[in-house]
């Protein structure tokens, strides 16, 4: 069995790449490993070790942990597993009861677990946060996070720090007010809550402006109370600066903006919290009044850099928007933002790095298109090639269109009539979901993996797919890159040039992010593709 | 979709499935062939239809015979 995850192990977990200790690998998420020993020269040699098949169909976005030679992950609905990582088989398995129904937005996601020295953490579908015994599989505590009948969830991997475990809620779609919120690693009890959507008296609230007194289309005077803010995905954690940062979704309604006048801070925004006690240090908001459903909901990946001859403690973030941004992520400062595929909602940035937005005229395509350039999938930094990797969707366009909606609870609350941007009306388009046949074609869109110069996101080379990626990244000391995509191909490139090392067809979409692990000296990756877990490692 | 394999062989075909390394298309012969694109000289999506053209074995009162048959084509 293996020795306790302190909090010491977390803050070093960068240095202990034989595990898989957090969900993007260490505190500065940048799914980044120290292992080498599957290389350039040897991949080719990668074969498959042993498989685990889940027992529910559907995206499986689980990222897994590793610790000491054991793995755990969580597959759908929400149980948790506990498996050998040398072989595949089964220690135990947890399976939380659901409450009757979900509203959920966009299936039965979870994309996996925290761990704090002998207990799990998994957040649920029904909005409830449960503890874990790690060597057993008994839950030790339950606590109820948010209300699901509001459209309340929780689909992230939560993140553990010092003594507590940080999470927020999604359910932006159903008119939810968000937030991030810390609980008591041991007892689970509510330390700390920060809103997302600022309330009256909150700093940030005079950007949920009044209605004009006149006005021919809908407002929402009351649209803070469900103006969204989600958080879908991991936040980071810079114990230096004792700073958690997480990326904040979209606006309610999704897209139809007039009927909430204002920025409508803090969605579309990273915001930076003070990890004892949420108290907001700064923001910096991507996307203001956004009306495209350009949720910043990416993974915050730190990094320390070399800026102009002076060290910078940077954040690097491609974001759903279709921008590259560099973040001074001590003081939130814009330093820099360029765009990695096409764009038309907006023109240039003024001196502070608001963006000049050029919204389109109706009928007219926006890109990138409503799925975005990328979008929660995660990204990796390497700081051996200084390259920032990105999972992107090109060529990708939406005509979009808003429509007033009322809130109701539970109800889904996007205001949308958008149309796909297609060659041909009625073509196929991309989505979230596909079955083995690619029946949309590149005049659609198209997948890529894009390496960024990440000090000035100048493309350094790209990696083409023909159908469109929700893979995340995974690189290596040793300059591999690992990924999948839409088509089912899992894929070692060379991180400095992204010239195709090797590929497994496996067969259905890999949606997750890739890890890697050593166990008896030998470095495994692993991914999964439809219901299977796959483990690869050198052949003997 | 046109093919021309590194031996010179051509396959025209309608393109039925294809991602970033294979096509998957039924050839002119209704024959399902699978390739590599490693393996093609040459690979290239068609803007025109294989089809041969009737535009001048049809006149336009054949065409409008032909459209209101097939429009009064009914499943079973």
């Amino acid at each position: 069995m293996h020795a306790q995850v302190g909090s010491d192990r977390l803050l070093n977990a960068a240095k202990e790449p034989r595990n898989w200790l957090i969900y993007s690998g260490n505190y500065f998420s940048n799914r980044h490993s120290l292992l080498s020993q599957i290389t350039p020269a040897n991949a080719k040699n990668l074969e498959l070790k042993w498989m685990y098949q889940a027992a529910v169909a559907g995206n499986w976005q689980t990222s897994p942990l590793v610790v000491d030679g054991i793995m755990y992950l969580t597959q759908r609905p929400n149980d948790v597993v506990a498996l050998d990582a040398k072989t595949g088989r089964v220690f135990w398995i947890y399976r939380h009861r659901l409450a009757p129904s979900q509203i959920v937005c966009c299936g039965a996601n979870n994309r996996g677990l925290a761990i704090l020295g002998d207990t799990l953490f998994m957040g649920t579908l029904d909005a409830h946060l449960i503890a874990i015994d790690a060597r057993s599989g008994r839950p030790l505590w339950n606590t109820q996070v948010a209300d699901s009948k509001a459209g309340y969830s929780l689909t992230l991997a939560p993140l553990a720090v010092k003594d507590k475990v940080i999470v927020g809620v999604g359910g932006g779609e159903y008119g939810i007010r968000g937030f991030v919120a810390a609980f008591e690693a041991r007892t689970g009890k509510e330390a700390w809550r920060f809103s997302t959507i600022p309330g009256p008296g909150e700093a940030g609230f005079e950007t949920w402006a009044p209605c004009p007194p006149k006005t021919e289309t809908f407002c929402d005077s009351e649209a803070w109370k469900h103006g969204g803010g989600s958080i879908w995905v991991t936040g980071s954690f810079d114990p230096a600066l004792n700073l958690t940062y997480w990326g904040v979704g979209n606006a309610g309604p999704d897209w139809n903006a007039d009927q909430r006048p204002g920025d409508n801070l803090y969605t579309d925004s990273v915001v930076a919290l003070d990890a004892d006690t949420g108290r907001l240090k700064w923001h910096y908001q991507f996307t203001p009044h956004d009306r495209y459903d350009y949720d910043s909901v990416q993974i915050p990946v730190l990094a320390d850099l070399n800026w102009n001859g002076a060290p910078l403690k940077a954040m690097l973030w491609a974001n759903r928007n279709g921008n590259f941004y560099v973040l001074d992520r001590a003081t939130g400062k814009f330093l820099l933002g360029r765009p990695f595929v096409k764009v038309n909602w907006m023109s240039t940035f003024d001196g502070r790095g608001r963006p000049i937005q050029t919204p389109q005229p109706a009928g007219m395509p926006t890109w990138p298109g409503n799925q975005g350039g990328t979008n929660w999938y995660s990204p990796s930094y390497s700081p051996h090639t200084g390259f920032f990797y990105v999972p992107a969707w090109e060529n990708y366009a939406t005509i979009f269109g808003g429509t007033p909606v009322q809130y109701q609870e539970g109800r889904n609350f996007g205001g949308g009539a958008n149309r796909p941007y297609v060659a041909v009306p009625g073509a196929p388009s991309p989505g979230l979901r596909r079955g083995p046949i690619n029946n949309w074609t590149e005049a659609a869109a198209t997948g890529a993996v894009l390496a960024l110069d990440a000090k000035t996101g100048e493309l350094k080379w790209k990696f083409e797919m023909t159908d469109v990626t929700d893979s995340g990244i995974l690189t290596t000391a040793s300059d591999l890159l690992f990924t999948g995509g839409g088509e089912g191909y899992f894929q070692a490139l060379d991180a400095r040039t992204g010239a195709l090392l090797w590929k497994a067809s496996l067969g259905a979409q890999i949606v997750n992010g890739p890890i890697t692990y050593e166990v008896d000296g030998k470095q495994y990756v692993a991914t999964i593709s439809g219901i299977s877990l796959c483990a690869f490692a050198l052949r003997e | 979709m046109r093919a021309v394999t590194r031996d010179g062989k051509v396959i025209n075909g309608r393109r039925l499935n294809e991602d970033t390394y294979t096509v998957q298309l039924m050839d002119d012969q209704e024959r399902l062939v699978s390739l590599a694109k490693a393996d093609l000289r040459d690979y290239t999506i068609l803007k025109t239809s294989l089809m041969p053209s009737y535009k001048d074995t049809l006149g336009a009162d054949d065409l409008a015979d032909l459209v209101a048959y097939l429009l009064s084509l009914k499943g079973r």
